[in-house]
């Protein structure tokens, strides 16, 4: 009888170390708070930057502004970096509109289209500082004309009878055909049963991808990003002096100065310089050249003798 | 010798605890193992899929904000409309939060919030990293919660952050169902290692029990088989074991006795030798005294006088030789007694009053310490009152002049009495301590004893059932104490 008690006492104990035991293991694994860590990824100090004085920095909408941030912020870090300056992008709804932040000051400097500059030179008196070389060396870019891969367009005079997109009509891509190229060919926007501008250099790629125009003209930057899709390059313009970066005629010679030295600094020829520039806009991958007015005078030339003639 | 009959730590008992219990902590440490990483892969995969969920609304978010400042919609707009239809499809989430660099909630799934700043510590680590945040945590009022933290940014640029709470009760869920399956399989395991392993054990110590039992039926007198059926396993390599082991034993034992026979067999021809050494020494000088007589009177046969003295002294010598003659037939003889009650105490009293003479004449101081209250017994009165008279002889002879001899009766317990003769005399050797009891042994010179007197006293006493005890040693004395049964009859 004790024997069976003492048993049973074993017996209960054990049962009762085993349950709390259970329970124990129980609440252990099913909180899940841990070990998993609250924090992951590096702490990166920024106290340095939000020190510096703001430089704000436009951009024309050639973009989507998504498109627009992921290539031209990189450039404001490496300049946050490199000048006394915290850089800032600020989107433009349109181009005019970034031609009009830089003239109220709202922007200390902008990144300005070929064709707004020269109009905005005009009547802003804003100078160009910077513009960019492509994968030549040469500060020059081109504007191309797009259609699908199949389409029988092979030439600017085939577009006679076809839809044509272009980008905005403050760009030099959506001028360089109606007043360079469709005169030389010998007809006019009108004589086309559709002729459309659209914001962005994107959606007339998308435009003529989708088939619902037969052809367009874009930055040769833009074309080259959907390579690998169904386009085919018809044509291109001569080459043009780059998208320039614009300050105000009566800028602080410091910021000037100060942005100069740290874009011209990148060599691109080395495998740092390539890096640094990697998440930049393509357009601006390999380096810049001091910019002045008188390099756009072909431009302007070209264009307003075309305006003439057409006119 | 008998196994004992409870066993404390049985066999059985520390197999099963021993088994039992590395099977239960193996099974345990194996189960947690898994628990523990399913667990993690558990929680991980969640985690994953919230971070992607996250990070896909992130890239929206982010377009949003880089759209909203630059073309309309408004960018409350676009972030209210982005948080709507993000809740109403993502399952499993809880709340959803877009929150500006100061912490300010921009878009909320819970419009009374909007406004108002996170000042948590999940803020404070969202604000010092570029990079996704998780936690996991218990909210009081959602339960268990999955948030992620994650930066919308581009680059340098950030606008704020979207904060994610995804419901973790599932993950749990499953973790717990987990726990529970590996628990039941741990313990079930356990258990069927515990039943297998009495049931097994069970059946061992059984053979052995079994064994046991028929090792104490089995006599080792008999040298036949065990009566058990053949095995072939490690009981019958016991049993057969214990059978050679028997079978040696019962070879030992004849072997023991053809010794012990032997030995008889030798004592018996020294006894007989001392025996007879003893009485033709006994016997050699009174022979010699009557052949000198013998001689004398042949020589001068006229001379009656020397005659008669010779003849006077050949009758001396011829009632010595009868004497030990007769001794000699008593100690072997040894017939039973004529038993009938007795009081040890009456007999003391009468030897003492027969040796009284002799007591006074050497001055020797007797000491009678009788218990009178202690039983009768039965016996014969001639032969014990011998007994004692012996003892009483050697202990007078054993003290000097004014020596001290002390008589004690007494009862031992209910069934024996003691009687003690002790005397302060020169006492006896060790070497001759174990011979005393021999037949015609003694340290007395000749015609002083015939050294039978001990050894016809000790086959007195052990006819009568009883024993003689002595403790003695040189120059302090000796004890006797004679041990007598109570037959249960008074005097």
């Amino acid at each position: 009888m004790r024997n069976r008690t003492r048993a049973l006492l074993y017996l209960t104990g054990l049962f009762a170390a085993l349950a709390v035991a259970t329970i124990t293991l129980h609440t252990a694994v099913t909180d899940i708070s841990q070990p998993f860590p609250a924090v992951r990824g590096p702490a990166e100090e920024d106290s340095l930057r939000i020190q510096k004085p703001l430089l704000a920095i436009g951009v024309v909408s050639r973009y989507p502004p998504p498109v627009i941030y992921h290539g031209y912020q990189p450039i404001m870090d490496y300049l946050t970096d490199h000048t006394r300056y915290r850089c800032e992008l600020r989107t433009a709804s349109s181009y005019q509109d970034a031609v009009d932040q830089l003239v109220r000051g709202e922007v200390a400097a902008a990144f300005l289209g070929t064709y707004i500059y020269v109009r905005a030179h005009q009547q802003f008196l804003v100078r160009p500082i910077l513009k960019p070389l492509n994968e030549n060396g040469e500060p020059f870019s081109r504007s191309v004309l797009i259609t699908r891969t199949e389409s029988p367009i092979r030439a600017i005079r085939d577009l006679r009878g076809k839809r044509v997109a272009l980008p905005s009509q403050d760009s030099f891509s959506g001028n360089w055909l109606p007043l360079a190229e469709f005169p030389r060919a010998g007809f006019a926007s009108k004589d086309l049963p559709v002729v459309r501008h659209f914001s962005h250099h994107q959606s007339v790629v998308y435009q003529v991808l989708k088939g619902s125009f037969d052809a367009g003209v874009v930055k040769e930057r833009v074309a080259r990003e959907f390579g690998d899709r169904n386009l085919r390059i018809v044509s291109s313009s001569s080459p043009i002096p780059g998208s320039p970066l614009v300050v105000k005629r009566d800028c602080d010679t410091a910021i000037v100065q100060s942005l100069q030295g740290a874009l011209l600094a990148i060599d691109v020829r080395t495998p740092a310089g390539r890096e640094r520039v990697r998440q930049w806009d393509q357009e601006f991958r390999y380096g810049f050249v001091v910019a002045t007015d008188e390099d756009y005078d072909e431009v302007r030339a070209l264009l307003q003798g075309q305006r003439r003639s057409r006119e | 010798m008998t196994a004992p009959r409870t066993l404390r730590f049985s066999l059985k008992a520390r197999l099963m605890l021993i088994i039992g219990g590395i099977t239960a902590v193996l099974m345990t440490l194996i189960s947690m193992s898994i628990l523990y990483q399913w667990r993690e892969m558990i929680v991980e995969n969640q985690r994953y899929n919230a971070e992607g969920v996250t990070r896909a609304i992130a890239i929206t978010l982010t377009d949003a904000f880089s759209y909203g400042e630059a073309e309309d919609p408004p960018l409350e707009d676009l972030l209210e409309r982005n948080v709507r239809s993000f809740a109403g499809t993502i399952p499993g989430l809880v709340r959803m939060a877009v929150v500006d660099n100061s912490g300010r909630i921009l878009a909320h799934t819970d419009h009374a919030l909007y406004g108002r700043r996170f000042d948590d510590s999940l803020t404070r680590a969202t604000n010092q990293t570029d990079s996704l945040i998780s936690a996991i945590y218990q909210s009081p009022e959602k339960g268990w919660i999955l948030e992620t933290v994650q930066p919308l940014q581009v680059a340098g640029k950030r606008w704020g952050v979207v904060r994610t709470a995804f419901d973790a009760e599932p993950a749990r869920s499953e973790i717990r169902s987990l726990f529970f399956l590996l628990m039941g399989l741990t313990w079930g395991v356990t258990a069927i290692t515990l039943i297998v392993l009495y049931l097994l054990i069970g059946r061992l110590t059984d053979s052995l029990h079994h064994v046991a039992v028929l090792m104490d039926r089995t006599g080792f007198e008999s040298d036949d088989p065990l009566p058990v059926p053949q095995r072939n396993d490690e009981v019958g390599v016991l049993l057969h074991h214990f059978d050679l082991l028997r079978q040696r034993l019962a070879q030992s034992r004849q072997e023991l006795l053809s010794v012990q026979q032997q030995i008889a067999r030798a004592e018996k021809l020294a006894s007989i030798g001392r025996l007879a050494s003893g009485v033709a020494h006994e016997i050699n000088n009174p022979l010699s005294g009557l052949k000198n007589c013998l001689y004398a009177m042949e020589r001068e046969p006229e001379n009656y006088a020397q005659t008669r003295l010779y003849l006077q002294l050949m009758k001396e010598g011829v009632d010595y030789i009868e004497t030990v003659v007769q001794k000699l037939l008593g100690f072997a003889r040894q017939q039973p007694a004529a038993m009938q009650a007795v009081d040890i105490n009456a007999i003391l009293d009468s030897v003492v009053r027969l040796l009284d003479f002799t007591i006074q004449r050497r001055k020797v101081r007797l000491e009678l310490l009788l218990d009178r209250s202690i039983p009768g017994l039965r016996g014969d009165p001639q032969l014990l009152s011998e007994v004692m008279m012996n003892i009483l002889l050697n202990a007078i002879d054993a003290v000097e002049e004014r020596g001290h001899i002390t008589i004690r009766s007494m009862a031992r317990d209910q069934s024996h009495v003691l009687v003690q003769i002790e005397d302060d005399g020169m006492g006896i050797t060790a070497e001759h301590l174990p011979h005393i009891f021999d037949p015609f042994f003694t340290t007395k010179g000749p015609k002083e004893g015939t050294g039978l007197g001990l050894s016809v006293s000790l086959g007195i006493v052990e006819t009568h059932g009883g024993s003689i005890r002595v403790q003695s040693a040189p120059g302090q004395g000796a004890c006797f104490t004679v041990e007598l049964p109570i037959t249960g009859e008074a005097a």
